[in-house]
This record gives C-alpha cells, sequence and structure tokens, in this order.
C-alpha cells in the first residue's frame, strides 16, 4: 500500500504551520481558509484536532462526483479532483464527512493530493503530529510503543 | 496589491457608533514598520498630552507586523497601545493568540478605537463585516466565560480579545486576554477598553495574505525553520521544552528573583516549584501561543487530584511564577498555577497583582500595618488563602482590593507610613526580576518608556554568560558578563532597537532570541539579518541601515510622547530598595544600583546621541530620523528650554 497523511492529535500543537504551508504551496499565498487541512482549536481543553483527507479506500467524495470528475491517482493513492472535467455542483463537498473538500472564493472545489507524494505540511510539523509513512509502519511503531508499556508495567 | 500587510485599518469610533476604514499609509510603512511602531505613530499624532488616558478620546490601538501570518516560522503577535491609566505615559503590550492572524486574514493591520460606548458593547469583525454589537449578556463575566460564549455563538474559528471583570472595574493594570490564555498584561491597557465599554474585540478573516517574493521567502523560512527545529538543536529543544519556566533554576543560580518582596533574590524552596515538577507532574503537552512557531513553548498542565482537582489551563511564564509565587513567598505549585487562572478569569496584570500584595505582606512582617488596614485578615507569607482573597478583592475593587486597584505605587502612597521603600519600580510600573546585580536590567528598566520593564530591551546575552555573542555583536565581551558596568550602555540600546523591531514586525522575541543565542549561527543572528527578510515579504527594498534606523525612530518616538508629558533623565531612574539597599545574595551580592546607574545612563544617551544632562533625544536626531514635526512639536512644548 502506499503511504498515507496520518495525525496523532496528542501532539498538535496549534501553531497551523501546516495550514499556512499548504496554502502556500498550492495557491501561492498564506491563508488557513485555503488550506487543505483543517486544524480546530479547542483551546478551553488545550487539545488541537488536525482534520486531514484520509483519501479513503471507498471515497464518498469519488462516488458522489455526477461527472466522473475525482480519480484515484495511481502513484501516490490520493483522491484527486481533475479540474478540466470538475462542474464545481460541491456534490463531494457534501457528501465527505471530514468537511475535506473546500471551495475558494471564486467557487472552485480543491481538496487534498498528498502534494504528489511529498506533503509540504508533514514538512513544516516539528512535533511529529502529523506523519507521512506506510500504513504498517506507522502501526508497528505504535504496537512498538504499546509493548514497550506494557513489557514496563510487567 | 498589497505584500506583507493587510493594507487597512479599522477605525471604530464607540461614541458616534461609527466605523470606517482608512488605507495603511505606505509612508508609515516604510518609516515604522507595522504593529507597535505604527501604533506609536497613530498615538503621537492623536492622544497630545491633554487627553487623559480614561477619557474617550483616549485610544486603544492594536496592530499587527508585516510579518506576521506569513510562512515566516517566527511567530505571530499582536501589539496594543495606549495611553497608560496605571502610569499615566505612553503604555503598550504584547500578547500571542490566533486572534492577531484573524484580524490580517480579515485585511486590517491595526484597529484604533476612540470614543466610549453608552452601553457594554463588543466589536464583531468577520472579513468586510464590522459591527458593534450589544454586551450587556457578556458584562459582569469573566474572560473564560466570555471566550467560550463568543466562540460557541459565533464559531471556533474567531479569534477573541476581552476584558475580564477587573478592566470593567477599571482597575488600573487591567488586561486584554487573547484567546482566553495570552495575555497582553501590561500598563492598563484592559482598564482604557474597559472605559470604552468595551467587552470584546472578536475577529475572523478568510482573506491571502500575499508576499512579494514567494520562492526567496520559501527558501529562508526553511532556513529559519531548520535553525529552530527542537528535533535538529539542542538548544533550541531545551527551549521548547522548558519555555520561560527555565529561567527559575538560572535565575535561583545567578540570584534575580524577587523572595518575599525583594527581601531575597534566591527562592529557598525552590525544589518545590522547580520546572522539572511542573512538566513531570503536571505538563501534559506544549502548545504554541501563536500561529507558525515551531518552538511551542507554551504549557498545557492539569491538576488530577487535591484541593485544585480538575483544574487546567495554559503557561505559566516565568515572570507568574515569580509575581505569584516566589514573590509572596508560596511555595504550592498547584495553587500558583490557580493564581494563574485566577488573574486570567479576571483579567488582571499578574505582575501588578503579585507586587500589590507583596509590600502588604512585608508591612505585615514589619508591623507597619495591622488588620485595621487589611479588612480584618492577616497577611502572613505564602498564605495562599489572603492572595485568593486579595485578588478577588482587588477585581471588583473591594475593601482592600479598591487600595490595589490603582496600582502598587498608588497604594504605598495612601497607605503612608513609609511603605513606599517596599515598592521596587520605574515611572510607576512595577517588575519582579531583581536587577540589583545585573547592570543591563537596572538600565534596562530605568529607561523603559512604559516603566520598570524586562520586555523593553530583553536581552539574555548577560544572564546566559555569552562573552561569544557580546565579542559578536558588539566588539568587546563585556555585554556578555553578567555584573559588569562596562558597555552596558551599548546592550541596552541594542536591545531596545531590537525589542521595537520584533514589535513591529509583528513577530516574536523568543523566536528572535533564540536565533541570536545559538551556538553556531547560520542565519538571523543580528538585526541586519532582517532586513532582507522584510523585503521578500513586503517588495520594499530595505537595507539593514535602513531597518536599524526605522526600530532607533520607533524607540525615539516613544522617548518623545514621555518628553511631552514632562519627562526627562530625572524619571530614568529606579525607586525602592533596588537602589540603595545591597544584594542580599547571588552573584551581585552587594551591588546597588545607586552606585552604579548614573554612570551607565550617561553611556546609554551617549550611545543613543541624546543630550546626557536631559536624557532626551536631540532635535538634531529626531531630525536625522526623519521626525522632523516631532522635533517642532517637542520645541513649542518648551521641551527644549
Amino acid at each position: 500500500m502506499n503511504k498515507v497523511l496520518v495525525c496523532d492529535y496528542e501532539k498538535c500543537s496549534g501553531c497551523k504551520s501546516c495550514e499556512i504551508a499548504c496554502s502556500f504551496h498550492h495557491f501561492g499565498e498564506c491563508n488557513p481558509s485555503l488550506a487543505r487541512l483543517t486544524v480546530v482549536a479547542f483551546n478551553e481543553r488545550g487539545l488541537f484536532v488536525p482534520e486531514i483527507c484520509r483519501q479513503c479506500q471507498n471515497p464518498w467524495c469519488l462516488n458522489a462526483c455526477p461527472v466522473d470528475a475525482i480519480v484515484r491517482d495511481a502513484e501516490t493513492g490520493a483522491v484527486v479532483i481533475i479540474d478540466e472535467l470538475c462542474t464545481g455542483c460541491r456534490a463531494c463537498a457534501d457528501a465527505c464527512p471530514f468537511g475535506m473538500l473546500k471551495v475558494t472564493p471564486s467557487g472552485d472545489v480543491f481538496k487534498c493530493d498528498l502534494c504528489q507524494g511529498e506533503p509540504a505540511c508533514v514538512k513544516v510539523c516539528t512535533t511529529g503530529a502529523l506523519k507521512y509513512a506506510k500504513p504498517a509502519d506507522i502501526y508497528f511503531e505504535k504496537a512498538v510503543i504499546s509493548a514497550s508499556q506494557l513489557g514496563g508495567a510487567i | 496589491m498589497s505584500y506583507g500587510w493587510a493594507g487597512k485599518i479599522l477605525r471604530v469610533d464607540l461614541t458616534k457608533s461609527k466605523i470606517t476604514r482608512q488605507a495603511l499609509p505606505v509612508e508609515w510603512r516604510t518609516k515604522f514598520l507595522g504593529g507597535s511602531g505604527v501604533n506609536d505613530w497613530i498615538l503621537w499624532n492623536e492622544v497630545g498630552p491633554e487627553v487623559e488616558p480614561l477619557s474617550p478620546e483616549n485610544r486603544l490601538i492594536f496592530g499587527v507586523g508585516p510579518l506576521a501570518g506569513t510562512i515566516l516560522p517566527l511567530g505571530s503577535r499582536t501589539h496594543v497601545t495606549t495611553r497608560s491609566p496605571l502610569t499615566g505615559i505612553f503604555g503598550d503590550t504584547n500578547a500571542g493568540g490566533l486572534w492577531n492572524c484573524m484580524l490580517k486574514y480579515a485585511g486590517y493591520d491595526h484597529i484604533v478605537i476612540q470614543g466610549r460606548a453608552e452601553s457594554p458593547v463588543y466589536l464583531l469583525i468577520d472579513d468586510d463585516k464590522a459591527v458593534i454589537k450589544d454586551a450587556s449578556k457578556l458584562w459582569g463575566h469573566d474572560v473564560y466565560e466570555t471566550d467560550s460564549t463568543l466562540k460557541k455563538e459565533l464559531g471556533r474559528n474567531f479569534g477573541v480579545a476581552a476584558i475580564g471583570q477587573a478592566g470593567e472595574n477599571m482597575v488600573r493594570f487591567a488586561n486584554i486576554m487573547f484567546d482566553r490564555y495570552r495575555a497582553a498584561a501590561k500598563t492598563g491597557a484592559g482598564c482604557v477598553m474597559g472605559a470604552k465599554n468595551l467587552k470584546a474585540v472578536v475577529v475572523r478573516g478568510s482573506k491571502s495574505i500575499r508576499v512579494a517574493k514567494p520562492k526567496v521567502l520559501s527558501h529562508i523560512a526553511e532556513e529559519l525553520r531548520n535553525s529552530l527545529d527542537p528535533n535538529i538543536s539542542q538548544g533550541i529543544a531545551a527551549f521548547s521544552r522548558y519555555g520561560t519556566t527555565s529561567l527559575l533554576t538560572l535565575y535561583n543560580a545567578l540570584g534575580c528573583h524577587s523572595v518575599r518582596n525583594y527581601q531575597d533574590v534566591i527562592f529557598d524552596k525552590m525544589e518545590d516549584i522547580s520546572a522539572d515538577r511542573l512538566l513531570e507532574e503536571y505538563v501534559v503537552r506544549n502548545i504554541s501561543c501563536s500561529v507558525n512557531c515551531p518552538l511551542n513553548c507554551c504549557h498545557w498542565w492539569e491538576i488530577k487530584d487535591g484541593p485544585y482537582a480538575g483544574e487546567a489551563g495554559a503557561k505559566p511564564e516565568y515572570i507568574v511564577i515569580n509575581s505569584m509565587g516566589i514573590h509572596l513567598g508560596v511555595n504550592n505549585l498547584e495553587a500558583i498555577l490557580h493564581f494563574q487562572n485566577l488573574v486570567n478569569r479576571y483579567g488582571l496584570d499578574s505582575t501588578e497583582t503579585g507586587t500589590g500584595i507583596g509590600p502588604l505582606m512585608e508591612l505585615w512582617q514589619r508591623g507597619i500595618i495591622t488588620e485595621n488596614d487589611t479588612d480584618g485578615v492577616s497577611y502572613e507569607w505564602g498564605d495562599v488563602n489572603v492572595i485568593e482573597d486579595t485578588v478577588k478583592k482587588l477585581a471588583f475593587r473591594r475593601g482592600i482590593g479598591s487600595l490595589l486597584a490603582d496600582g502598587t505605587v498608588a497604594a504605598a502612597r495612601k497607605l503612608a507610613r513609609g511603605a513606599e521603600k517596599y515598592v521596587c519600580h520605574s515611572k510607576g510600573m512595577t517588575e519582579v526580576e531583581d536587577v540589583r546585580g545585573f547592570p543591563h536590567w537596572a538600565l534596562a528598566y530605568s529607561i523603559s518608556t512604559r516603566g520598570a520593564d524586562h520586555l523593553k530591551a530583553h536581552g539574555q546575552i548577560d544572564k546566559q554568560h555569552r562573552e561569544d555573542v557580546s565579542q559578536r555583536i558588539f566588539g568587546v565581551p563585556d555585554v556578555g558578563i553578567p555584573t559588569s558596568t562596562r558597555y552596558k550602555g551599548k546592550g541596552v540600546k541594542y536591545h531596545e532597537d531590537l525589542a521595537a523591531m520584533v514589535n513591529s514586525l509583528g513577530i516574536c522575541a523568543f523566536n528572535v532570541l533564540s536565533l541570536s543565542l545559538k551556538k553556531n549561527p547560520k542565519w538571523a543572528v543580528y538585526m541586519p539579518d532582517y532586513a532582507s527578510i522584510f523585503s521578500a515579504v513586503t517588495g520594499i527594498k530595505m537595507s539593514p541601515e535602513k531597518l536599524m534606523k526605522c526600530a532607533e525612530r520607533i524607540v525615539c518616538l516613544e522617548k518623545a510622547y514621555n518628553a511631552q508629558l514632562g519627562l526627562s533623565r530625572k524619571d530614568d531612574t529606579l525607586h525602592g530598595r533596588w537602589m540603595d539597599e545591597p544584594c542580599p545574595s547571588g552573584i551581585g551580592k552587594g551591588m546597588r544600583c545607586a552606585d552604579y546607574l548614573d554612570e551607565c545612563l550617561d553611556e546609554y544617551y551617549q550611545e543613543r546621541g541624546f543630550d546626557t544632562r536631559t536624557g532626551l533625544p536631540t532635535r538634531e536626531k529626531l531630525r536625522e530620523l526623519e521626525l522632523d514635526s516631532v522635533a517642532e512639536r517637542l520645541t513649542k512644548l518648551g521641551v527644549y528650554t
């Protein structure tokens, strides 16, 4: 399986560097509302949860698109919009339960395309909350941490 | 097309319920940069000596800088400027929070608020929409409640700047809290907000900040990020982990805490409240205070059991642990964490709160005050119940709280009986880091335009014993020798200018200082390095010399503001035991500021090109800085006769 973008929200500091890096990479402008991921701040609990596109195995957005303008990129596994085909009907945005399809002020729909395999958001995340890796590696690392704690307890 | 700056000033007249917009003049951008610099220029032009701090004509000016909210990993900070109701002179204060970037994304660099609303209101800004709304339901509620209510009603992506009950009741050192936990604490900006009947300024924006040279800036940002990445640099990792609480141990080794109202400078119970204890027992994670900061030096803590079980919050900074802890002889860390929330909720500056209670405890210790002065309660060192009780009374101006609510110096004057001797301050504002053994800090507190303060010329070169950095910047090692009085004028001028630049560009002092203290610096060590960053963001050509001049201009404008109010060299001094009582311990044992301050002041004024007799910028200096109209007004007011 391809690498995936994952988020460990316990590590997120809420700095929003990822949002700005994302909008800067894709639009050349600094603007969290043009980012393809959203850090939701629960600052009364000191908690920040980045919502990211999960590039679903069975994508709501892809299934909802009436003109087949959303496809899976063979190389990265990202679910991407073919801008030339997109009609801007926003059926995909309505279908996505994570709110990860967004609309520019001029009405164009956009979503995370994993930056052709080098996500700009991950590069600027110094806390390690965002990672781009193979699922097997991510979950093995988790198992190691859990096992270490268990081992320590025993 | 505006690069870096959003390009607009929002003007709000609360008396007339009128909101207007003004373009940010290009000349202001190149002369004053943004943030605190432009704020200062607006204050100078609109708040003359005849305008009393609590009159409707005083301005409450919010400013963000051209570098904030961009891809630069330097943090994003808000500057608030006003004529201070605590000191009566120039006042300003700085804070983090999401709010400042939201203001830029909404399309504004500054908000200038004047007048007074008839009844409580709040200002709502949502991109191009800006309206004055009724706040009668919010009035009387604390900062956390106000933040929650507004975010619940409007949305989690709004930035909220609010005052608590202290601001409503016009406590003269009430603060403005940004996004719940970040305090614009100093000089009573929250009191001015309360006097204007303004409960909160709420803002959200969805516009872009554009930069002039994206490719160049991209490269600069990556270099800076590598330098500031805690995963790469050991020094940065330590600051990232501890934040300002790292100073607890350092200052105990040096001797510059204020223990039991400056009676000592080394805290004998430091183990109980150490940074390691805080981190191990209470901190859940580190968080960032503002947008685009890789340091994440702010702590999120939770208390699991005991009398404060269930409490949680952000920070505390070193200053709070000193002012609400060490200064009052408190060695109960959980109580200090609780006090942090308490002052945040009411919207009180923790420094002036602590320095108000400190003298009461010392006067009690010495038998100078009794139950007759204190609503019948005793003021023993470290008594957390009496501290809690006093803070509550203070926010509502009840009982002894009404004595403290006009500021520590005013309270001592009212108490008489020699109480003033036990208050350490400059120009009417107090501070809690002891300066006696540290000439850089003694000088910095004395010449600060807002009164005694550790941030207006903040440097750590001396306290970190960094003779190497001193050599690099000044060509002499002395600025890095903490107890030496040599070249401290040079060091203070540099750091005062640096702070003005940082606050005007809208970035964080800690990121800038962290870079400057790196062992093997590659980038952005000196002030001049920021010229190329400024150019890449704004597209305006800026030479290092020109940028240094901007910083100097901003500082001199603040000096001129105070000069028109009658201030001069006689006010650039310290009061209380800092002056004439020898430092009791630490590396500066035996030192008194009175012994060396004059000599340091002479050198400082010479470095600045000021008149050493008056301590003021000369007319020639002001003209050299293209502040001809400032020189003219000071001449007309008779400052130079």
